[in-house]
């Protein structure tokens, strides 16, 4: 396609606002890899991010809480 | 010090300076009612406590923090886009990146924000008068996804192009397409760098003060009872 | 709703339970540091997408036979745009509605679009300006029968599905087109100029940001939904879920673009009214769980609230 209105005069990607070397290595502008589960199909990075939230939920459940001095019970002022 | 936390607590003999108009209720007319609502439920003491119940020492408390702290780097970031205008971004590095801080803080908002509703209902955190404040909380969720859908409609690059297309028939479906233009970029970006954020804040400022002013949810199992007695174990000083 | 009992008394609701210190501010600090740090590392590594926007120039140059295949069928009445009915016209073909529930229709126009008109005729009037044989070819057209200029244009559209492309120029084999074949290849260049595109956007106003008529435009041909497809961005590929490129993109519209994916929604000609409707109710029921028996029981019934808790109730024991 022709370059959009906002693009370099050029036509080609700036250099200034190219990906970063380890993005470009995880190709971060091509197509993205894609699960397919019967009527299901969701993108790697979609799905990633969903398990990447399900594991923070069951962690916050499972990790211990620094208690500190909660357990001493302070009668101190606020 | 603050006056203590009495629900309904009223200042005596306040009528004096006051132009004494009949049928206000309480001393003072509306301004009075207004002053005594706030210093009871959300005096400093209440709003910025430095103690909490025991039980809030889990990790999934942190989601709602966390959730607010995205949100204000979303607005600090976009605060930054619409400084520059909206065309910057696609010519400047400086300006991709500051896409990025608000793309990536985006992200965090909704993922933050999603495992605090999470949180909210396997702990069913409505009860005991709170139905208010999950239902301002499920309005938030509501009104950032129309602000996110407004924000992919203003990038000014394909993504928006092929949004727009396709959700207008959705939009039209309702009758709505002749008020809310998706095509109409004038439109979809005063919503989204003014009205839409002004809404966001000004509800997530009102449902902070709901959980600050009604304090955090009992665990399921150990429920308040207004008729317990007993003296403060705690060290929470009595009213 | 409790709107009635006074708010419980915080103190109140408190009593008998172990308070502990707990800094809220220096929480929602160390929140604000450790997120902008994330976001800034996600940032730096990954960058965010921007693919450039598809332009009527682009598409000319990229797709010549779809440009103008899409632009005879705009003019000739029968595209997407042209039939779509409200907001843009008073055609039907687009319209949704739920057996007797036809918001779409009660709404009415109210961002005019003519399809012929805007699409072709205006712009083509507005560059004739130099061009003699422009002019004539849209003063035959224009003077001619409604019933001509549908002949006309159904044998060139029947045409261009064997057309070639030489240089800038699409060709058909010979018929009897009227002068639908110049007013095309006009329109053609001019888009191919950039003009068009401008043109699309222009009204009597200097400025512009009503972007309506050009992307009805691009959204009507094939080749703007080819690249979407090349981005994995189609209705069938769960698209409203996805970004272009491999980023994340809206996991949050999962359930909403679910329905599109499962019957009747795969084939209702009402499907984004249904889907509306659906997810109305759905974001209702969410709304209204503390008041919903049984939806705001299940926290009870399945005790994840005892990890949640759990040195509480350990402490209780």
């Amino acid at each position: 396609m022709g370059p959009g209105p906002f693009a370099s005069a050029s036509g080609a990607p700036s250099a200034r606002t190219s990906p970063s070397r380890l993005s470009r290595r995880i190709e971060v502008n091509g197509p993205a890899p894609y699960v397919h589960w019967g009527f299901i199909l969701i993108s790697l990075p979609n799905l990633v991010l969903i398990a990447v939230m399900v594991a923070l939920f069951v962690a916050a459940l499972l990790v211990p809480f620094p208690h500190g001095a909660g357990h001493r019970g302070r009668d101190d002022d606020d | 010090m603050t006056e203590a936390g009495g629900e309904g607590a009223r200042r005596p003999g306040g009528g004096a300076s006051d132009d004494g108009r009949a049928g206000s209720g309480a001393e003072g007319g509306w301004t009075a009612a207004v002053r005594s609502r706030l210093t009871t439920r959300l005096s400093v003491d209440e709003l910025l406590p430095a103690r909490q119940p025991a039980y809030v020492g889990s990790w999934v408390y942190v989601f709602g923090v966390v959730t607010i702290a995205a949100l204000v780097w979303v607005v600090a970031s976009g605060c930054v886009l619409a400084l520059m205008g909206s065309a910057w971004w696609h010519t400047s590095s400086l300006g991709h990146f500051f896409n990025s801080i608000h793309f990536w803080s985006v992200q965090m908002f909704f993922i933050f924000m999603v495992l605090h509703l999470w949180g909210q209902y396997w702990g069913a955190g409505w009860r005991d008068g709170r139905a208010k404040t999950w239902m301002v909380g499920v309005v938030i969720f509501l009104f950032s996804i129309v602000t996110a859908f407004t924000g992919y409609l203003v990038q000014q690059n394909f993504d928006s192009q092929w949004i727009a297309v396709n959700a207008k028939d959705a939009v039209n479906s309702t009758g709505l397409g002749g008020f809310f233009n998706v095509l109409n970029f004038g439109q979809m970006y005063g919503l989204h760098v003014m009205l839409l954020p002004i809404g966001v804040t000004l509800l997530v400022v009102l449902h902070i003060l709901q959980v600050r002013s009604r304090g955090v949810v009992r665990p399921i199992g150990d429920p308040y009872t207004p008729e317990a007695t007993g003296g403060s174990r705690t060290g929470e000083r009595p009213r | 709703m409790s709107g009635r009992r006074p708010p419980i008394d915080k103190g109140d609701y408190y009593r008998g339970v172990r308070m502990a210190p707990y800094d809220l501010v220096k929480e929602l600090a160390i929140a604000l540091v450790g997120m902008l740090v994330v976001v800034l590392l996600l940032s730096a590594v990954l960058s965010s997408p921007d693919v450039p926007s598809a332009t009527i120039q682009g598409w000319a140059k990229a797709d010549p036979v779809d440009f103008v295949t899409t632009a005879a069928t705009e003019l000739s009445g029968q595209s997407l745009v042209a039939q779509y009915g409200p907001p843009y016209n008073d055609g039907s073909g687009s319209v949704q509605s739920l057996g007797p529930i036809d918001p779409q229709q009660w709404a009415g126009v109210h961002v005019a679009v003519n399809a012929p008109l805007d699409f072709v005729l205006e712009p083509l009037s507005q560059a004739t300006v130099g061009d003699q044989t422009l002019a004539a070819a849209l003063s035959t057209f224009n003077t001619a029968t409604p019933t001509q200029q549908q002949k006309w244009l159904n044998a060139y559209i029947q045409a261009l599905g064997s057309a070639s492309v030489t240089g800038a120029q699409v060709t058909v084999a010979s018929g009897d087109y009227g002068p639908v074949p110049t007013l095309m290849s006009r329109l053609l260049g001019l888009a191919r100029t950039g003009g068009l595109d401008a043109l699309l956007l222009t009204s009597d106003y200097f400025y512009q940001t009503d972007y309506s008529k050009p992307l009805l435009f691009l959204g009507d041909g094939g080749y703007f939904s080819g690249l979407a497809q090349a981005q994995d961005l189609t209705g069938t590929q769960w698209g409203m879920m996805n970004e272009t490129g491999r980023y994340p993109g809206q996991a949050w519209l999962w359930l909403y673009t679910l329905w599109y994916q499962i019957p009747p929604f795969t084939t209702a000609s009402n499907a984004d009214l249904l889907v509306v409707v659906v997810m109305t109710v759905l974001s209702l029921a969410l709304l209204l769980i503390p008041f919903i028996p049984g939806l705001r029981d299940i926290p009870r019934w399945i005790p994840v609230h005892r990890l949640i808790w759990r040195s509480h109730y350990r402490s209780m024991e």
